[in-house]
C-alpha cells in the first residue's frame, strides 16, 4: 500500500466510556440485527451496480443499465447524457443519482430543470427510485438534500446565494441544451455551482454550433477540449465537425453518452394520421369568401388571422373582430366590412369542425387530447362537449403548475377529453392517452412536435392516433397538405425538425407563412412558394437522414 | 437480500423489538406495532404529537408486510431490498445496535464458571477512490490474554447471550484496558487494510493526475493574460474557478481510507468456550 492516500483509522475513543454505560445496552438480538444489516448494505467491489437491486419494481431497459455503468465507471460521474427524445434521460440520471447514493458517495443533490418539469422530476425520482427529492417553491428549502427546481428560481435572490455557497455532491441539470451559449447568465450560474458530480440532460447537445459543445463539455470537465482559443482554431464552429472529425468525436464521446432509438431495440408504438376534411357549411363558406374578398391582396397580418379564426370557431373570429371595433381606429370602410362580416357570423349555425369532433369522440370510450390555438374555441369546445355528455378539462400553457398537475390528474381518472390551447412546452406527460385531435394547426411546426411528443413518448404501449382536421378550400388546408404532409411532420419520430430549420436558418415558420400569404398578389401564388418551401425543408430532412447524425454517433 | 430472507429479517426484527405477531404465513406477517416502533416507522409525527399535547394514549398501528411477490397485490405493503419502509428499519437498528453487554449463558451448570472479558468491535472500512466499496470487519480481542480473531460474529454465532449474568457465573476482571484494546485493533485493521491490493489507489492517482492536467491546461491562458485593471476582478474570478474545481477535482478522486464503527461491546464468554473459539 502506498503512503501517499489520505487514512483515517482513527476509533473513536469514546467508545471506552460508551462500553461501560448500561443506558446504552441494546438486545443480543438488535446487537446482531445491526450487525446484519451492515453487511447487507456492504459494498463489496468497486466496479457494478447496485442501484438495480434496490429497485426491483422498475424494469431497466438494456441500454439505460449500460448507460448508468458507464458513466459511473468510465466517466467518474461527470457525463452528458444526450439519448435520443423518449429512450428515458431522466431514468438514466436517477439511476446513476441512486448507485452514487447508496454508495454513500452522494447526499446532498441540486437538480435544475424547466419550471414545466420540476413536480416531473420530484414524483418520479420518489416514487421511482426511492429518491426524497423536493420541489423549491415559495419557502426556502436548501437545506433538503434533494432540491429540485427550475434554474429561474434558483438564480434568484435569497435561494442564488444558499446554492452558491452550497457544496453539491451532485448537480444533474435537465434540458441542458438551453445552457449552450456561455455568455448567458444562466451558463455563469451553473459554472459557479460548486459540484462533485454533474450530469448534464439534453437530446441535442449540438444544436447549431460546434462550440455549443464546448461550452456544454467546459462544465463538466473543463480543459477536455482544450480551452476556448484551442478549440475554435483546430475546429471552428462548424457543427458537421462533430460527424467528421474523429479526434474531435471520440474526445466527445468520452463524457457522452448517445443512444439511439434503432440502436436500443426500443420498439416505439406505431402513429395512425389521419386527415379529417371537413366542409364549410353554406353559410359558413359564404363568411369565408366574404373575408377573402374584403382582405386586401397582399392580405395583412390581421385578415389572415381572421380567417385562421374562422376555420376554428365563429367565436374566436368574432371575438378578435369586437376588439378590432373597439380598439383601433379604423375607416369607416374597413370598420363597415367588419360589422358587414359579423352579421354573417351571426348567421353561421353551429362550427361544421367542431360537431365532427362531437361524431368522433362520442364513437369512442378512449381518451382524447384536443389541441386548439385559440381560447374562444377552448371554451366553445368544452360547451359543446359538454351539451352531449363529453365530459372534458381545459389547459392552457398559462396555469399554474399545481393546476396543470389537477387537471392532468382530473383527466387521467374523471375526464374523456383534455381540451389544451397549448403544448405547455416541455410541460407535462400524458402516456396514458393516445388520441390527439389537431383542431387547428399551429403555424409553428415545433409546436406540433411538443403536442405529438406529450403523448407519443417512452412509456406509451398504444399505438397514437393523431387526427388533423382541416376544412377544406381554406387556408389552414393549404398549410396542412402543402406544407405539414410534404415534409411529413406527423410521421417522422425523430424530432430533429428544430435542427433542420436552424440550418436552413428559417428562424420562424410562423413568420415565413405570413410573408407568403403577405408578399402574394393571389392563392395561387401563395399555394407555389408554401410548396417551395417544403421542397427546401424536404430536400434538407433528406440530407440529415443520409448523415445520419446531429451528434457524434 | 432475498425475500425470504428479508422475511425472516422481518420477523426477527419484530420480534427485537418487543411487537406482537398476529399472522405470520405465506410470506405475509401482520404485526401490532409499539407506540415506540409506530413512531420510528409509520411516519405520522404529527398524530404523535397531537396524542402526547393531550395526554392521551396513541394507538400504535397494525401492519401488514408481505414479501411474497405472489401476494403483492393483497392488502399490506409490500417489502422488498429497496422499499424505504426497511431502509427506515436499517435506520433505527443502527440507531439503536450500537453497544451492548452481554454474557454467555449455560443453563443447567451448577459449577462454578469464570467468565473472560471480550470486547467486540464490528467496523466497516471505506476505501474510496474513483469508485467506492466498504468491508466490514468484526473483531474480537480477548481482553486477559490479547488474543484478536476475525470474523468474530460468525464464530460467536451459537452461543447464547444474555443480558444478565448467571447466578453460578463471575467475571474475570481485564488485564487489557479498554484503550489499550482499542489501540490493538486500530492497528490490526491498519495492517489489514496495508495487506490489500491497492491497484485501486494507483488508478485513483493517475485519474487525478490527469484530470489535473487537463483543468491547469484549461485556466493557464486565462490566468496569465494581460492583467490591467478591468482584468484584475475577472482574473480573480477565474482564478477563484480554477480553486473550487481542483477542490472538487480532489474530493472526487484523491483517495482515502477511512473506518466507521457499526457496533461495540463487552461479551463475557466462559473459559471453556473462550478455548474453542481460539482453537478454531
Amino acid at each position: 500500500m502506498t503512503n501517499d492516500i489520505q487514512l483515517h483509522v482513527s476509533l473513536d475513543h469514546d467508545l471506552t466510556n460508551k462500553i461501560s454505560d448500561d443506558s446504552l445496552f441494546c438486545s443480543w438480538n438488535t446487537f446482531q440485527l445491526a450487525y446484519e444489516t451492515a453487511n447487507q448494505l456492504a459494498i463489496p467491489a468497486f466496479k457494478g451496480l447496485q442501484s438495480p437491486q434496490h429497485l426491483p419494481q422498475v424494469s431497466f431497459l438494456p441500454h439505460q443499465i449500460a448507460c448508468a455503468q458507464k458513466v459511473i465507471e468510465h466517466m467518474n460521474g461527470r457525463a452528458i447524457l444526450a439519448d435520443e427524445v423518449g429512450l428515458g434521460k431522466t431514468i438514466e440520471a436517477g439511476l446513476i443519482l441512486k448507485e452514487y447514493m447508496i454508495r454513500g458517495l452522494v447526499k446532498k443533490v441540486l437538480i435544475l430543470a424547466p419550471a414545466s418539469l420540476v413536480n416531473q422530476w420530484v414524483v418520479e425520482m420518489n416514487e421511482k427510485f426511492y429518491i426524497p427529492a423536493s420541489a423549491q417553491r415559495k419557502s426556502p428549502i436548501w437545506d433538503y438534500d434533494v432540491v429540485v427546481s427550475s434554474i429561474d428560481t434558483a438564480k434568484r435572490p435569497p435561494h442564488k446565494d444558499v446554492i452558491l455557497n452550497t457544496e453539491y455532491d451532485m448537480v444533474i441539470i435537465d434540458e441542458a441544451h438551453k445552457l449552450k451559449n456561455h455568455k448567458t447568465k444562466n451558463y455563469q450560474f451553473v459554472q459557479e455551482l460548486t459540484k462533485k458530480y454533474c450530469l448534464l440532460l439534453t437530446a441535442t447537445p449540438v444544436q447549431n454550433h460546434l462550440l455549443d459543445i464546448f461550452n456544454l463539455v467546459s462544465i463538466l470537465k473543463p480543459g477536455h477540449l482544450g480551452n476556448y482559443e484551442d478549440f475554435t482554431q483546430r475546429f471552428g464552429n462548424n457543427r458537421n465537425k462533430l460527424s467528421n472529425d474523429d479526434h474531435l468525436k471520440a474526445l466527445v464521446n468520452k463524457v457522452m453518452v448517445r443512444n439511439r432509438r434503432e440502436e436500443t431495440g426500443v420498439e416505439w408504438t406505431k402513429r395512425i394520421v389521419e386527415t379529417v376534411d371537413i366542409d364549410f357549411t353554406q353559410a359558413e363558406r359564404d363568411a369565408y369568401n366574404f373575408l377573402l374578398d374584403i382582405a386586401n391582396s397582399p392580405m395583412a397580418f390581421t385578415n389572415i388571422t381572421l380567417l385562421r379564426e374562422l376555420c376554428s370557431s365563429r367565436e374566436a373570429c368574432f371575438l378578435s373582430i369586437q376588439n378590432m371595433l373597439k380598439r383601433e381606429e379604423l375607416h369607416d370602410e374597413r370598420a363597415n366590412q367588419l360589422k358587414q362580416m359579423v352579421t354573417y357570423i351571426e348567421k353561421m349555425p353551429h362550427h361544421a369542425k367542431a360537431q365532427k369532433v362531437v361524431e368522433l369522440i362520442s364513437k369512442s370510450n378512449e381518451k382524447f387530447i384536443i389541441f386548439t390555438e385559440y381560447r374562444a374555441t377552448q371554451y366553445y369546445l368544452q360547451w359543446l362537449l359538454q351539451q352531449h355528455g363529453i365530459s372534458s378539462v381545459p389547459f392552457r400553457g398559462g396555469f399554474k403548475r399545481s393546476k396543470k398537475d389537477w387537471m392532468k390528474q382530473l383527466f387521467q381518472h374523471h375526464a374523456q377529453v383534455l381540451i389544451a390551447t397549448e403544448a405547455g412546452g416541455e410541460g407535462i406527460n400524458l402516456q396514458f392517452c393516445n388520441n390527439i385531435i389537431n383542431y387547428d394547426l399551429p403555424w409553428n411546426p415545433m409546436r406540433l412536435e411538443q403536442r405529438i411528443g406529450r403523448i407519443h413518448r417512452f412509456g406509451q404501449t398504444e399505438d397514437v392516433h393523431i387526427y388533423n382536421f382541416a376544412i377544406r378550400n381554406t387556408i389552414e388546408d393549404h398549410v396542412l397538405t402543402l406544407l405539414y404532409d410534404k415534409i411529413r411532420l406527423f410521421e417522422r419520430v425523430v424530432g430533429n425538425l428544430d435542427d433542420i430549420l436552424q440550418k436552413l436558418e428559417i428562424n420562424d415558420v410562423e413568420t415565413e407563412l405570413h410573408h407568403i400569404y403577405k408578399q402574394s398578389s393571389s392563392i395561387g401564388e401563395a399555394k407555389i412558394k408554401l410548396n417551395n418551401l417544403s421542397s427546401v425543408i424536404a430536400s434538407a430532412q433528406e440530407q440529415e437522414d443520409k448523415d445520419g447524425t446531429s451528434g457524434a454517433s | 437480500m432475498e425475500q425470504a430472507e428479508l422475511h425472516n429479517f422481518l420477523t426477527r426484527y419484530f420480534t427485537a423489538n418487543q411487537c406482537n405477531i398476529i399472522q405470520d404465513k405465506d410470506g405475509m406477517i401482520t404485526v401490532q406495532l409499539t407506540e415506540q416502533l409506530d413512531e420510528q416507522l409509520m411516519n405520522r409525527p404529527f398524530y404523535w404529537n397531537y396524542v402526547k399535547r393531550v395526554g392521551g394514549r396513541g394507538m400504535p398501528m397494525k401492519v401488514t408486510f408481505i414479501t411474497n411477490p405472489a401476494k403483492k397485490e393483497e392488502e399490506g405493503e409490500w417489502i422488498h431490498f429497496g422499499s424505504p419502509r426497511l431502509h427506515q428499519m436499517f435506520h433505527t437498528l443502527k440507531q439503536t445496535g450500537k453497544i451492548t453487554r452481554q454474557y454467555e449463558s449455560k443453563t443447567g451448570n451448577t459449577n462454578q464458571t469464570s467468565l473472560i472479558p471480550w470486547l467486540i468491535l464490528n467496523v466497516s472500512v471505506h476505501y474510496q477512490g474513483v469508485q467506492k466499496r466498504n468491508e466490514l470487519l468484526s473483531l474480537g480481542i480477548n481482553l486477559i490474554n490479547g488474543a484478536i480473531l476475525p470474523t468474530f460474529m460468525d464464530r460467536i454465532q451459537t452461543i447464547s447471550f444474555s443480558p444478565i449474568i448467571h447466578d453460578y457465573c463471575f467475571t474475570l476482571t481485564p488485564i487489557i484496558r479498554t484503550t489499550s484494546a482499542l489501540n490493538r485493533l486500530e492497528r490490526y485493521i491498519q495492517n489489514d487494510i496495508h495487506s490489500q491490493d491497492d491497484a485501486w489507489v494507483q488508478e485513483a492517482h493517475q485519474t487525478y493526475k490527469e484530470e489535473k492536467e487537463l483543468l491547469d491546461y484549461f485556466f493557464q491562458l486565462d490566468t496569465h493574460s494581460n492583467a490591467t485593471d478591468e482584468c484584475t476582478e475577472e482574473e480573480r474570478l477565474v482564478k477563484e474557478r480554477y480553486k473550487s474545481e481542483l477542490a472538487t477535482l480532489q474530493e472526487r478522486l484523491l483517495p482515502t481510507i477511512s473506518t466507521e464503527v457499526i457496533n461495540t461491546g463487552m461479551l463475557y464468554i466462559s473459559q471453556q468456550t473462550t478455548s474453542q473459539l481460539l482453537q478454531q
